[in-house]
């Protein structure tokens, strides 16, 4: 019985070590993405969940400011304007679902935001004229969001701005220009906005933090490994980050003082204009140059909201680079490829030795 | 002969159930390698053997102490582990304990592509030598033992979908070798009966792995668990228990910084029938249904676990399986 209960042993052993696996079992034969060239080195991606398991709102709902009570005035929000609407994508919501598939007017749009890097960004989803949805792949790169686009299961970078693998390899999405701010700010400068709600579809605890309370000041808190770092700044700093020619010059939030500046600086051989406000966790920036080459110096305007600039030519200009008034009624900044992300990221994606991001100071 | 025949038709079921089980189970709390030791100790000389299928649904998710109604997610973990038991002496006995793991995790389910994804190979294993402190005769009511160990990394970690390494709650093991520190404490203070309650503790202080490459330390959460139950005999061949499984882990660690959600409580009400088939072969049929759940952060978590056993003592004995 010893002999025949150790053959049992043995053979139920081989059977064990002979199963080792993973296998998928998808609903649609076109789910995988089987394309093995990839844009960025593969050793840095890993996989921080299952794809949706961070589940992106696809039918998201809004209320008017007013009806906004689950916000503190300290908690940051993504606003996008898309002709009259303006509509807020609060850090809270958006925290567990990092993508918000949208239509703004006809505009449909992606806005997403990772937790990890603080970065966020709104894209244009009518690729090649069909509008497409993107989801949480669960990969992470550089600690960094990759969605994927739901018709061709592609893979986006957010940092990087593009797909770097699958079908659409290589592609750039035309991204729309974003502020971001405060909660207490945001119902001063657009009350009659819509913001987006805790109804998503999902039941999640919006008023709980994901990656943990103290993560955006928690320099310690980095879920995933860093390949570069740069100790000329807490890693945890919020920086607007603007990039040209290859140059990525980065204006510290914290180094604008808690009333409205701008800054007009040539960077890189391109003018361009930084607005920012510590206490209100606002910093943007726009192309100074107008649309027929003139070189424009902005300053803060004394006019009431939505009024935020006024140039040399006595145009007064809105949070959005948009002119409401003055000869240039109508016109837009061109946006810059810029947006913000914390410093451990900028460093990590773009602080390839010897080429150091700038650090630049109002 | 029959007998034979029987054995070797259940460890074949056991095995096949693990490989071709779907629809099932994951994440790496799902595998219920501590605390599944489910023998006190083992008398001299004898050799008990124990074949456990555990089903684990960890459907639910909870953000603290909060259930959220979440249908995005289902995850499954079927876990068989092999128990052997030998006792060296009257007082020295020896448990290993050897699984087999598959996991399932189905995300995306409310859109129109979900994301089905099946793991499975050898999980990690447990060593524990035990010792009994106090034995339980008819002049002592009490019964103590004490044991300590190693939980061996044979689970891969490096299971990879798509070229990606998957994350940790996907891989069999667990990539480290642990200390584990035991002890069961059991009392019968009704004469001529089988009651008895009975205390296990089990404690789980983890190493490190390299999940993230050699420069970079991750650990799992240490991990306690104390089950406090009593257990009767209603027949001759059946038998019952009821207890509480109290679990704790705490956070795991990257690099010595907590990693967010990750640890927290779990209180179970762990009923168990078991039956002798033979003089030798005894099944258990057991559960957890959790009562308290506060975890930090946002987590997947069980929602019940079901467990099927057998037991084979080769020498024969009355009682060789304490609940």
């Amino acid at each position: 019985m010893v002999n025949q209960s150790l053959y049992s042993i043995l053979l139920l052993s081989f059977l064990l070590i002979s199963c080792e696996s993973v296998s998928t079992n998808t609903s649609t034969s076109d789910n995988s993405n089987t394309d093995n060239s990839w844009l960025i080195p593969e050793d840095q991606v890993f996989v921080g969940a299952g794809r949706d398991d961070i589940p992106s709102i696809d039918d998201p709902s809004f209320k008017p400011v007013g009806d906004i009570n689950f916000l503190e005035d300290d908690e940051l929000i993504i606003g996008i304007k898309i002709g009259d609407e303006i509509r807020g994508y609060p850090h809270q919501i958006l925290n567990y679902h990092e993508i918000v598939n949208d239509f703004i007017g006809d505009e449909a749009v992606a806005v997403t935001f990772c937790p990890l890097t603080g970065s966020a960004m709104a894209w244009n989803r009518e690729i090649e004229g069909e509008v497409t949805e993107f989801g949480v792949s669960g990969l992470i790169h550089k600690n960094n969001l990759i969605a994927y686009d739901r018709a061709t299961n592609s893979y986006w970078s957010q940092m990087l701005e593009q797909s770097v693998n699958g079908e659409r390899i290589g592609t750039r999405l035309q991204s729309y220009g974003i502020i971001e701010m405060n909660w207490e700010a945001w119902k001063q400068h657009f009350p009659n906005s819509e913001v987006l709600t805790g109804e998503t579809g999902f039941d999640r605890d919006y008023s709980s933090y994901p990656y943990g309370r103290n993560y955006s000041i928690d320099d310690d808190n980095i879920v995933f490994p860093i390949n570069r770092e740069d100790d000329r700044l807490d890693r945890k700093e919020l920086g607007h980050g603007v990039l040209y020619n290859l140059d990525l010059h980065v204006f510290v939030l914290s180094d604008f003082p808690e009333s409205t500046i701008t800054v007009n600086r040539n960077v890189a051989g391109e003018n361009l204009l930084i607005i920012g406000n510590s206490a209100q966790d606002f910093i943007t920036s726009y192309s100074s140059v107008a649309s027929d080459g003139t070189i424009l110096r902005f300053s803060v305007t004394e006019q009431e909201q939505p009024a935020l600039l006024e140039d040399d030519e006595g145009n007064i200009w809105n949070y959005f680079g948009e002119a409401i008034s003055g000869p240039r009624t109508g016109e837009k900044l061109k946006p810059i490829h810029s947006y913000n992300a914390y410093w451990f990221a900028w460093a990590d994606f773009f602080g390839l030795d010897p080429r150091r991001p700038h650090i630049s100071t109002p | 002969m029959l007998r034979k025949i029987i054995y070797l038709a259940l460890l074949a079921a056991f095995s096949l159930s693990a490989q071709f089980a779907k629809a099932q189970t994951c994440s790496c709390a799902g595998a219920p390698l501590l605390g599944s030791q489910s023998l006190g100790t083992t008398e001299s000389g004898n050799l008990v053997i124990g074949l456990t299928h555990e089903y684990n649904d960890i459907s639910s998710l909870y953000s603290g102490n909060s259930s959220l109604d979440d249908t995005n997610t289902t995850r499954a973990t079927n876990s068989t582990l092999l128990e052997i038991n030998y006792g060296f002496s009257r007082r020295l006995s020896l448990s290993a304990t050897f699984s087999y793991v598959t996991k399932n995790r189905i995300t995306g389910r409310l859109t129109s592509s979900p994301d089905d994804i099946t793991t499975r190979g050898i999980g990690d294993g447990i060593f524990l030598l035990k010792y009994v402190l106090k034995e339980h005769s008819l002049a002592s009511q009490y019964s103590i033992a004490l044991g300590s160990g190693v939980k061996a990394p044979f689970g891969t970690t490096s299971l990879r979908n798509n070229g990606f390494q998957m994350n940790a709650d996907m891989q069999p093991g667990s990539g480290a070798w642990d200390a584990v520190f035991w002890s069961y404490a059991s009392a019968s203070f009704v004469p001529l009966t089988d009651f008895s309650v009975y205390m296990l503790n089990s404690y789980r202080l983890t190493d490190k792995n390299d999940r993230f490459g050699e420069n970079d330390e991750y650990k799992f959460g240490n991990e306690w668990i104390t089950m406090v139950g009593t257990g009767n005999s209603l027949t001759d061949q059946l038998g019952y228990s009821l207890s509480f499984r109290f679990r704790y882990t705490t956070s795991d660690q990257r690099n010595s910084q907590d990693m967010p959600n990750t640890g927290g409580t779990w209180l179970m009400v762990n009923p168990a029938l078991s039956y002798d088939l033979f003089d030798q072969l005894t099944v258990r049929l057991s559960g957890n249904i959790p009562v308290y759940q506060d975890l930090e952060g946002t987590q997947p978590t069980t929602s019940y676990t079901a467990s099927l056993s057998l037991f084979y003592s080769f020498n024969k004995s009355a009682d060789f399986v304490k609940y």
